[in-house]
């Protein structure tokens, strides 16, 4: 889960790494002082979006607040500013906590040359980007990390300093279980230095042994009507997953199952040069009901030409019993378009005999293949049975 | 021959217990699969399938000759399961645990790596040597129908394509020296590039199938290998999740990403990475068999 930069702002006072004093504004009218002015979203280079502002004066600093919180940004409203003191500084550095997976360990990483430019850097200059790989089983300990701030290039007079927050950092990073913990810049006051921006993101995987009190969110654009429908079908029943529904703008209905899968087949759709009204992903064997309710959402977005109900051999999902969901909702809302299914697995048979009766029982055009057809052949069929329906209805 | 598990491998299932593991113990003894023992902290005593449960894996150890671990176990108590049976001179491990904390991967490969053990997942769907030893869920209760014996290593970041690529290998007319799921978590026990290499090494092994995903850069760094030539085999690769690049991006948050992974991590730059290198890239992912006859 990304943080907001206020949220991360608290965990970092949290542990020790000293962070301007700040507040959180939702109205203009809460703003009071000439403070710098950050628009709270989930993503980064706002300095360059132009919402983050340097205000010198408190109508300023109100006016430009006023202005963001009416406005939006990447399809999502900004809801709230966060206020911070204005902090002078002679130097930026970049500080930064994140895992590299080839090397299958932590990794700190270094720059005399932070700020908003610290890409530019790194693609520019870089040996002016310096990591240092930590012993998970070990930690990182005061001496290694002024050790590699020294070998880095920064002064004498900052090394005890920056170790500390090297440290403190470290210290934060594996005990709220973060994915990334980033200060940039870290600034060099006349004092000491200062993490006047912050980012962090937690491991969602780690959320169990943690108690937080996070609001839910997303990143881009607000969940549709189907998208909070398909949500609740995980909800209240942990059997298999049925719930992920990503509304789209095509007009072909997917039924894809497994992760893999389903990138699978949306990349083979694509190719074939269909389009798809949503991406689906549903697994690990869920009961009948849920199928039922994903297929209803699935098929209830306006405008479909076909529906393709693609997986590969199942190795624990049961295709009769996700097969008898799925029919529950067609024998509803009895659809005219093309349904192409592909799938094998446990129940095969007793599946596709289902979708044989209920396609005779209410005429349904529906076209079953299995094993013996590699998935990604009835993408070509299904984006020409769209084609083709399409054309049908002028 | 093959890679990692054979005919020799003799595994204790952590957390043979649980109702999937035990359903997979079932299989995995069907299939011919020596399970020697289990472990399930409070559970000694009792047995699953007819194969002893004890209350550690010293305990395990003491009364079984066995090399190879399957982690069975949930999230929260997978680092330390794996610390156990390392701890107790297991050198292969096979995590299918899903949604383990980064944190705890890394912790877990470090100490494997110590002790000179290796660790296959987590996220993984299992290992199979056809005829010889199935580890795991991979195959389902069927596993005849999708694998049999041959010349193709298969190595796949996807639990349920594992299966399905392993099938258009024998829809190609081949079979399967080993058949692995890696798992598609972003810090994984044993990487593309040390797969090929152990399928590079292994005399049966003709020619290599991989399947990769969006994220991380595991093909970025196969890539690598099979361009400085240290794979010589022929590679057939699929990497799927191109779609998401049609979608929306938003800006990262923090630099780290880019810093450490330099671009990297899409499809498009893994497809690019893997033709430069000279693998056979396939356009769809049932274009695989074509490809594979061109090779073999």
């Amino acid at each position: 889960m990304k943080l907001f930069e206020f949220e991360s702002k608290k965990l970092f006072a949290d542990y020790g790494i000293l962070v301007p004093k700040g507040y959180l504004a939702t109205s203009s009218e809460q703003v009071n002082n000439a403070c710098v002015v950050k628009a709270q979203v989930l993503a980064g280079k706002r300095g360059k979006a132009g919402i983050v502002k340097v205000c010198k004066t408190v109508e300023e600093s109100k006016a430009f607040a006023e202005k963001l919180l009416n406005s939006e940004f990447n399809g999502k409203r900004i809801e709230s500013v966060y206020c911070e003191e204005l902090i002078s500084f002679s130097k930026e550095l970049f500080l930064s906590l994140a895992f590299d997976s080839v090397r299958k360990q932590p990794v700190l990483v270094f720059s005399l040359d932070g700020g908003v430019d610290i890409e530019e850097v790194n693609a520019s200059n870089p040996n002016a980007i310096k990591k240092l790989y930590i012993d998970p089983l070990q930690g990182l300990q005061s001496w290694q990390a002024r050790e590699f701030l020294k070998e880095s290039g920064l002064s004498s007079e900052l090394l005890n300093k920056v170790g500390d927050v090297c440290v403190k950092l470290y210290k934060l990073f594996t005990s709220v279980d973060a994915r990334m913990a980033e200060v940039n810049p870290l600034a060099v006051t006349t004092d000491g230095v200062i993490a006047t921006g912050a980012a962090l993101i937690l491991d969602d995987d780690a959320f169990y042994r943690h108690d937080w009190k996070f609001t839910p969110r997303s990143a881009s654009r607000e969940l549709t009507e189907r998208e909070l429908a398909a949500k609740k079908i995980d909800e209240n029943d942990y059997r298999g997953v049925a719930g992920k529904y990503l509304e789209l703008d095509g007009d072909i209905a997917m039924m894809t199952s497994g992760g893999g899968g389903s990138l699978t087949n949306m990349d083979a759709l694509l190719e074939y040069g269909g389009k798809p009204a949503n991406f689906t992903e549903y697994g690990g064997n869920p009961p009948r009901e849920k199928m039922k309710a994903l297929t209803s959402v699935i098929l209830s977005k306006p405008g479909l030409n076909a529906c393709w109900i693609v997986g590969g051999i199942a190795n624990n999902t049961r295709v009769d019993v996700t097969f008898e969901g799925i029919a529950d909702a067609l024998r509803e809302l009895k659809p005219k378009f093309p349904i192409i299914i592909r799938r094998a697995g446990p129940g095969e048979k007793e599946g596709f005999e289902t979708m044989r009766a209920l396609a005779k029982e209410l005429g349904l055009d529906i076209q079953l293949f299995g094993a013996e057809t590699p998935m990604t052949s009835t993408a070509k069929i299904v984006v020409d049975a769209a084609l083709k329906y399409k054309e049908s209805k002028k | 021959m093959s890679i990692l598990v054979n005919k020799n491998t003799k595994v204790i299932v952590q957390g043979i217990t649980g109702r999937e593991a035990s359903g997979v113990v079932k299989d995995m003894l069907a299939y011919g699969t020596k399970v020697v023992a289990g472990v399930t902290p409070g559970k000694g005593g009792l047995e699953v399938e007819g194969v002893p449960v004890y209350d550690s894996f010293k305990e395990a150890m003491q009364n079984h000759e066995a090399n190879t671990a399957l982690v069975y176990v949930p999230p929260f108590a997978a680092k330390e399961a794996v610390f156990e049976a390392v701890s107790n001179g297991i050198k292969v491990l096979d995590v299918i645990t899903e949604r383990v904390p980064v944190r705890d991967s890394v912790e877990m490969i470090s100490f494997a790596k110590k002790h000179e053990a290796r660790i296959i997942g987590p996220t993984s769907v299992g290992i199979i040597t056809p005829g010889e030893c199935k580890l795991g869920p991979i195959g389902g209760s069927n596993p005849d129908r999708v694998f049999a014996k041959g010349n193709v290593g298969v190595v796949s970041k996807s639990g349920g394509m594992t299966n399905e690529t392993s099938w258009l290998v024998r829809q190609a007319g081949f079979g399967q020296s080993t058949a692995a799921g890696i798992g598609g978590d972003f810090v994984t026990g044993t990487s593309f590039a040390e797969f090929l290499q152990l399928f590079e090494q292994d005399k049966e092994t003709k020619a290599i199938v991989l399947f990769g995903e969006l994220g991380g850069v595991y093909e970025e760094q196969a890539a690598e290998l099979i361009k400085k030539k240290i794979v010589t085999k022929p590679v057939i690769a699929f990497v799927a999740g191109k779609f998401s690049e049609l979608m929306p991006q938003d800006t990262a948050l923090g630099h780290a990403g880019a810093i450490i992974e330099g671009g990297l991590g899409t499809p498009s730059s893994k497809i690019k990475a893997l033709k430069d290198a000279g693998a056979l890239v396939a356009r769809v992912h049932g274009e695989i068999p074509e490809l594979l006859k061109q090779v073999l």
